[in-house]
């Protein structure tokens, strides 16, 4: 247990050096002067070695970077060329809506790409399990910026059932920020009516960025249980008249969860990253969005935040799924 | 004569193997809809000439805009191009960058893969743990960053794609070389005193080959769909080149009074993706029986 | 293990049976909900991107001026649509006869949102702040010599040169008075930068109450205003995407939407609850032929005129702009003074630019065209330049690259042709003829064409140095003509200003020389 931890977080620390030097490198390759995207187009050339001075651009690139590293220790990721505003405040404002997106999008998927998995596996070949897997198969092939736009078209330009854009509706305000997370920091205090309201707002998005990982899961769930349901194990408690479906739930799906864990656990990352298509689509305040802008504007000090928040984010779940399937393996534990 | 004593022995092994393709694909019907999708899709991007009733690039601008007709099905664009013809020639892009990426992917991935699981050791650490570091980038995000630093266009966009999928072949034809590496045969020819090279060329790459062309064939549809949604954040394709997630990317700021804009690319884009998966799957039931299906 | 699949189950039944209970519930609150908040009282904007800093002594992006601009006031104001300038906080002011000294005598009463006065000592500090910072704003103010406080509500500056255009830019946003304390909150001696970066500090109608970084950004009343605005809450709401937008204001949830491409506006237009403002703008559109750094063929004025020739300009103003823009005639466009109606326009004709070709014995010409997705008219643009050049025997390759890249690309003369715009940030012609033109602006300072021309540089150099507006109108027409006939810019067309909203808001004057800004306090509905 310990050891793994140990493994992780040295992993950790190799991935936030690389993560930073490929950004960095990249960011020095490419043709874009950072000083000149802040000053305005009609600035003189004092004004803009003043505020080359200002960044450190002056500096040789490995003096930069060691700059940079020096700041990252002590929690400071730099100054966004587009915003003008520390990364790091930037990121926090946006971060938890991204997060709760992700993890809303996640449930979602688990809830119904398992039981779907299972039905898939138990009926294998059946009109049923293609159905399924067509389903599964259009969450992978159709692209989320397609799918999101019908979404809004539908349900909210046509139908008018739900709100296309934004965490919560104008006007409403959240007094008091605990997690970030609306719908859990409206309940902490009690308020029903911004509970529903961000619930509400989150279904469309939810659901757009959920269909992608629910394919991955349903696919992943089906295979493990198909493999599992032939076991002797299986064949020998059916034998003895284990009704059909607890030992579907019991004996087949709870063996089938273990690889599914791994899988699952690198979807939730991928899932951080692909909400950036679903936020720019649903106007959802969150890191994806303003990476997309940043990348538009070469804006490499947030690119790097936003890179490293992933990283860590990555790393951290990496280790859970490895924790979780100690659990679930009792084999594995030592 | 000596064929003729010899074709009884040999006919009823193919019909056999035959029929046994044949029984597979029958099971898993999906994988026809797949095999057909994708061979749709290659004469179309071969045939793209022959097949398409305008030019691609032929601008029309007092036609912009137009709704679906018999002159143009699929409707016409914003300066007045014929949106089938773009989409025929868009699969030509599509597949075309898409079977580059992966292809180079596999290539240098596999064979990265094979060396350094083969080797071991302290190579294979470091090849590992910078695996690692571009496995922890989003995919999507180090494709864009990788873009946009390259510059947008399709060739940079495909090598983007490439090095963002390098890390999985390594991984896979890693663990593979790992197995083979501890077989009889390999250790024999290491006691022989064979090279390294000529193990991992004669022994370990063939070995590594079933694996990496059936993810290859899943990945197709991954990375048509990665191009194209590069390509609709506005690093992918130059104009006017006929891209799919392009034309979406444009088409999209008309969704609400032109839907078939942005409808008829996103349906090539699904079915090609579909197509790809499907036969992923299949050739995976088929090629491989270790992962039961 | 089972007790944790049944707890699994049941929560998953606890979070549908949720979900399903919000379906039925929300729906009608909903709608109960919207119209009791966006009420008469309140403004809703929906605007497409998210802005930097709101320091109006650092800021260079009119995105950000929507905010400061209403929020902050300057001693001098755009008079409702006119380019010209009426008093501000200054009730009058007189120049010496050499142009180089301004005396802003100031009118009393002026209050700063936290109720302190607005004087000379303001006035002062703002431009001592914005010269100390060398910000961009710091370009426009570098002719100050010196601002002196003579009394509580007299301020004296001290150019450099004569500057005419001086007045118009103390107009603009970044000539909004900041109130002095804003320096309690200064950290590190950044002289208040990060914390005005995200406050407001102004004597305006409005203040910022409230920024929800990515989601909007809410404006209420200055308590100290003397007249009471209509509006109590507006909201600058950001919509990225301008369907969304667009369905929003349909809907009736917004009240204006920003940024809505003019294929959709013509689907708007018989919308009975939505008005569409239309009214000419200063927001040019044109293409740089770089005349000296790029192909060595657009050195010769004859290519360039070529160039000219063969570009369909009703293609871009009736297709592409679906005829909400005008095409040019020279570079100061109708509505600015010095605007000559005289001049020679270019009009789409193949033929003619192929005997210029010929003439100047120019044949299989290849050149580039760069531009990026900044503006969503550019690519299509580019294409149509693409096929009319092709007409003509020159083959056109078009480089999309990301926005940073062009500009650095456009500042090194990287290109033959590239996609640009241009509008004013104060009302006089110095802002196109000596920027476009001056050989000493060359690159992104404004002269992108890298043109190079002794007797323009003299002309509109003089037309800078003097005071008399007739004298000054002539030497800029005299340097139009010269510049229309060489061509270093193929001038496009000039932009209308379109802007849908709601029908029932009143009050709304557009200014030219404010794109995008409003002026909230007269707006109501």
């Amino acid at each position: 247990m310990k050891r793994i931890i140990v493994k992780r977080l040295s992993l950790l620390v190799l991935v936030l050096f690389g993560v930073t030097l490929i950004t960095f490198v990249m960011s020095h390759v490419i043709p874009g002067d950072p000083a000149r995207m802040m000053v305005g187009q009609r600035a003189s050339e004092e004004t803009l070695q003043k505020v080359r001075e200002d960044l450190g651009l002056d500096q040789p690139v490995w003096a930069q970077y060691l700059l940079y590293i020096r700041g990252l220790l002590s929690g400071d990721l730099g100054t966004s060329i587009r915003t003008q505003q520390p990364v790091i405040s930037d990121l926090a404002a946006f971060f938890p809506a991204t997060l709760e997106l992700a993890l809303y999008a996640f449930i979602i998927a688990l809830l119904i790409g398992i039981p779907l998995g299972v039905i898939s596996a138990v009926k294998q070949n059946t009109i049923l399990d293609h159905i399924g897997r067509v389903f599964s198969i259009g969450g992978v092939s159709i692209p989320v910026f397609w799918s999101g736009i019908v979404a809004i078209i539908i349900f909210y330009a046509q139908l008018g059932w739900l709100p296309a854009s934004g965490r919560l509706s104008i006007g409403l305000e959240i007094n008091r920020t605990i997690t970030g997370l609306y719908t859990i920091d409206s309940l902490l205090t009690g308020n029903w009516k911004i509970f529903k309201d961000s619930l509400w707002h989150l279904i469309l998005p939810a659901i757009t960025l959920s269909y992608v990982q629910l394919a991955t899961i349903t696919r992943q769930v089906r295979a493990s249980m198909l493999e599992v349901l032939n076991q002797e194990y299986i064949r020998t408690a059916r034998a003895n008249g284990i009704e059909e479906w607890y030992l579907i739930i019991f004996y087949g799906l709870r063996n089938a969860l273990k690889p599914t864990v791994t899988v699952v656990g690198l979807s939730f990352g991928s899932l951080l990253g692909g909400a950036v298509v679903t936020e720019t689509i649903f106007a959802w305040p969150g890191m994806g969005k303003y990476v997309v802008d940043s990348i538009a504007f070469l804006d490499f000090p947030s690119i790097m935040g936003f890179t490293l928040i992933i990283a860590i984010g990555y790393v951290i779940i990496n280790l859970i799924v490895d924790l979780l399937y100690m659990v679930l393996d009792p084999q594995v534990r030592e | 004569m000596e064929m003729q004593v010899e074709k009884p022995v040999f006919e009823p092994v193919s019909v056999q193997r035959k029929s046994l393709l044949w029984y597979k694909l029958q099971k898993n019907p999906m994988t026809l809809v797949g095999i057909l999708l994708v061979t749709a899709l290659t004469v179309i991007a071969i045939f793209a000439p022959c097949i398409a009733p305008s030019d691609p690039v032929k601008i029309n601008i007092l036609d912009r805009l137009e709704a679906p007709s018999v002159k143009h099905p699929f409707g016409t664009d914003e300066v007045g191009r014929d949106i089938l013809t773009r989409v025929i020639y868009g699969a030509r892009l599509s597949l075309g960058v898409g079977i580059t990426a992966v292809v180079i992917a596999g290539l240098i991935g596999s064979s990265i893969g094979a060396v350094s699981g083969y080797w071991g050791g302290t190579v294979d650490q470091i090849i590992m743990r910078i695996m690692d570091i571009i496995l922890s980038f989003p995919t999507l995000v180090l494709a864009m960053t990788l873009a946009a630093t390259l510059g947008p266009n399709l060739i940079n966009a495909m090598l983007a794609i490439a090095v963002v999928k390098i890390p999985v072949y390594v991984r896979l034809a890693r663990s593979e070389a790992l197995s083979v590496r501890e077989r009889l045969y390999v250790k024999a020819a290491k006691t022989f005193g064979l090279p390294d090279w000529y193990i991992i060329i004669r022994h370990i790459i063939p070995n590594t080959i079933t694996p990496v062309i059936i993810q290859t064939t899943l990945d197709l549809g991954d990375v048509i769909l990665l191009v194209a949604t590069l390509g609709f954040l506005g690093l992918g394709a130059q104009p006017p080149q006929p891209e799919w997630g392009t034309m979406i990317s444009t088409g999209f700021k008309h969704m609400i009074d032109q839907w078939w804009y942005p409808t008829f690319p996103g349906l090539a884009i699904f079915l090609a993706v579909v197509g790809f998966n499907l036969l992923g799957d299949g050739l995976r039931d088929i090629l491989d029986p270790k992962s039961a299906r | 293990m089972y007790k944790k699949f049944i707890f699994l189950i049941f929560s998953m039944f606890l979070v549908l049976s949720l979900v399903a209970c919000g379906n039925n519930n929300s729906a009608t609150e909903k709608a109960g909900e919207m119209q009791l908040k966006n009420d008469s009282e309140t403004l809703i904007v929906a605007i497409s991107a998210d802005m930097g800093t709101l320091d109006p002594g650092v800021s260079m992006d009119n995105l950000a001026w929507k905010i400061t601009y209403p929020t902050y006031e300057r001693l001098v104001e755009y008079d409702g649509s006119s380019t010209k300038v009426i008093p501000g906080l200054a009730k009058e002011w007189e120049v010496s006869e050499d142009g180089l000294t301004w005396t802003f005598y100031l009118e009393e009463g002026h209050k700063f949102a936290d109720g302190s006065e607005v004087n000379a000592d303001a006035v002062k500090f703002t431009f001592d702040r914005i010269s100390a910072l060398e910000k961009g704003p710091s370009e426009t103010y570098g002719v100050i010599e010196e601002v002196k406080v003579i009394d509580p509500y007299t301020v004296k500056f001290t150019l450099k040169n004569p500057f005419p255009p001086f007045i118009s830019t103390l107009a603009a946003n970044y000539g909004g008075i900041v109130n002095p304390k804003v320096m309690e909150k200064e950290e590190n001696g950044d002289k208040a930068q990060n914390y005005l970066s995200s406050h407001t500090a102004g004597s305006g109608p409005y203040q910022l109450a409230e920024w929800k970084k990515g989601q909007y950004i809410k404006l209420t009343v200055n308590p100290h205003v003397t007249v009471q605005p209509s509006f109590k809450n507006i909201y600058f709401k950001l919509v990225a995407d301008v369907s969304g937008a667009r369905l929003q204001l349909e809907k009736g949830e917004i009240d204006i939407a920003e940024g809505i491409p003019v294929d959709q506006i013509v689907e708007l237009k018989g919308k009975e609850n939505i008005t569409i403002i239309q009214e000419p703008s200063l927001f040019v559109d044109y293409i740089y032929v770089n005349s000296t750094k790029g192909n060595a063929a657009l050195k010769n004025p004859k290519v360039r005129q070529a160039l000219s020739y063969a570009v369909d300009y009703s293609a871009m103003t009736d297709q592409v702009m679906q005829g909400f823009a005008t095409q040019m005639k020279g570079p100061v466009p109708k509505g600015l003074w010095g605007h000559d109606e005289s001049l020679h326009q270019y009009n789409y004709d193949p033929a003619k630019a192929k005997s210029l070709l010929q003439e100047a014995g120019v044949n299989n010409l290849e050149l580039t065209l760069l531009y990026a997705d900044r503006f969503p008219n550019w690519e299509q643009e580019a294409i149509i330049a693409q096929a009319n050049l092709a007409e003509v025997g020159v083959d056109v390759k078009l480089n999309k690259v990301a926005y940073a890249t062009m500009r650095e690309m456009l500042d090194k003369g990287e290109f033959d042709l590239a996609m640009g715009v241009w509008s004013p940030d104060f009302g006089d012609p110095y802002m196109f003829m000596n920027y476009w033109f001056d050989s000493e602006n060359h690159g992104l300072a404004g002269n992108r064409a890298f043109y190079v021309n002794s007797e323009v540089d003299r002309l509109i150099r003089q037309a800078a140095s003097i005071n008399d507006q007739a004298e000054r109108e002539k030497l800029y027409k005299e340097a139009q003509k010269i510049v229309v006939e060489e061509a270093p810019y193929i001038y496009l067309y000039q932009k209308d200003f379109i802007l849908p909203m709601s029908s029932k808001i009143k009050g709304f004057v557009y200014n030219p020389m404010l794109e995008g800004i409003y002026n909230l306090a007269e707006m109501s509905k």
